[in-house]
């Protein structure tokens, strides 16, 4: 399995703060993002003047572009053990997770839904290092390259209209357990968490739209789901589910546009677990494979990357 | 205006974005997902119909939930030109919406659908958890 190395972290241990809760307007795609997405347009006028990529993008992809490409088909899709894909309307609990390599107790099931710049084999690679501390994982493939989708070759008929594949796959596992009266981990990292979002508030409202509960109701109901966010780029969380976000305070995704962002609404009774980590940029790709890509690896090793800064605070934070 | 127009201004939206994209199909159909929200278009009858999701029902809505959610949007002055409330039965959507009759660049359309979706953003985190008792 191949994990991501780190740079030298340079500062500061966890720390709690408490957060305030506030409602404002939905803030702006977060600056990173909106970044990386004018990037995008640079990039074909940029490769064309590299030579022939000698290096692979990622540890085992081999071409990070025509990873992306393939993702297309299948977003919305299950991640589970084995790299194995699964269909949108597979029951999640029917689907086998990444397990610890060194065959370890789990103690829970969780579900994690990736960022944006992030091929299948980099979310499973990410989803087996959260495997390695006791975890049984399952993913939710979030496909896009950027804030922007283009849905239109999707649409087939009216009914394809106003879908979301990562957030109706994810709003379908959480109405399963609710249905089940089963407990449900969520993690999202940077835009996963703008999923999660996007889904919870879809749930709340089904509930109340579908279910006829009152609103006191539907926050009960959802009170067996458990969130956790890295990174994230999401300011708006419904009440009810049990938060933890992670913030880096080095990271502009969820310092712009998550729930560190001047009036967000993290959630009643979330603890958000702020902490300082820059970290000097190593092992980074090869540029051949990409302008963009280059920068998300440099954005991921020095701030925001899941294995690179979010896991060790999240490990580190299990210890008794 | 026709369908090669609003497949024009629909591609433009997309260009301002940085995607290639074909705008809608030959029936006159649709989307974009910005950030997590979907957005739908729909030209039928020389009118571009531009719907960023709040909510995509299972079953058609109860004239009950549907009464409600009008009666919150007339009394909170959210329908104010700049996107109303819909439900479109065909699609099972609830969504904000704007029409256009006319071509317009993708300069100006562009934050117009921005605006629209932050509105159904407002509308699926606050709007809806409010007009329901």
């Amino acid at each position: 399995m191949a994990v991501r190395a780190s740079g030298k972290p340079v500062v500061v241990p966890p720390s709690s703060t408490t957060p305030e809760v506030k409602r404002e307007p939905v803030s702006e795609p977060g600056v990173l993002a909106k970044t990386l997405e004018t990037l995008t347009q640079l990039v074909p006028v940029w490769r064309a003047a590299q030579p022939v990529r000698t290096k692979p993008a990622v540890p085992g992809v081999a071409s990070f572009t025509a990873a992306m490409a393939s993702d297309v088909s299948h977003d919305g899709w299950l991640l589970g053990a084995g790299g194995k894909l699964y269909p949108p309307q597979t029951f999640s609990a029917d689907v086998p997770g990444l397990m610890p390599v060194d065959g370890r107790p789990i103690r829970e099931r969780v579900m994690w839904v990736n960022g944006i710049m992030t091929p299948t084999p980099l979310h499973q690679q990410d989803m087996q290092a959260l495997a390695n501390t006791g975890r049984e994982v399952v993913g939710v493939r979030n496909a896009t390259r950027g804030m922007f989708r283009d849905l239109s070759q999707c649409i087939l008929d009216k009914l394809d209209l106003g879908q979301n594949p990562a957030v109706d796959t994810t709003k379908r596992a959480i109405l399963d357990a609710i249905k089940a009266n089963q407990p449900l981990h969520l993690i999202g990292h940077s835009q996963g968490a703008l999923i999660l979002s996007r889904a919870l508030f879809e749930v709340r409202n089904s509930l109340m739209l579908e279910g006829g509960m009152n609103a006191a109701t539907a926050e009960a109901t959802l009170s067996n789901i458990k969130v956790t966010t890295l990174g994230g780029a999401a300011a708006r969380w419904p009440d009810g589910p049990r938060y933890t976000h992670w913030v880096n305070a080095y990271d502009t995704v969820p310092v712009s546009s998550g729930v560190a962002a001047p009036l967000s609404q993290p959630g009643k009774g979330a603890v958000i677990r702020q902490f300082k980590e820059l970290n000097a940029p190593s092992h980074m790709p090869d540029t051949t494979d990409g302008l963009v890509n280059y920068l998300a690896r440099f954005v991921d090793r020095t701030s925001h990357g899941p294995q690179d800064v979010y896991l060790k605070h999240l490990i580190a934070d299990d210890r008794p | 205006m026709t369908l090669v127009d609003a497949q024009d201004m629909v591609r433009g939206f997309f260009g301002a974005l940085g995607i290639s994209s074909p705008g809608l199909t030959p029936r006159g159909l649709g989307g974009a997902a910005v950030d997590a929200t979907p957005v739908a278009f729909k030209f039928e009858a020389e009118v571009l119909r531009c719907m960023a999701v709040v909510f995509r029902f299972r079953e058609p809505a109860t004239p009950q939930v549907l009464d409600q959610l009008m009666a919150y949007d007339l009394t909170h002055g959210l329908s104010d030109g700049r996107g109303k409330l819909v439900y479109d039965a065909d699609s099972l959507l609830l969504a904000v919406e704007r029409t256009y009759t006319k071509p317009m660049t993708a300069k100006e359309f562009a934050p117009e659908l921005l605006e629209l979706v932050r509105r159904a953003v407002q509308w699926s985190s606050e709007g809806i958890f409010e007009a329901m008792p």
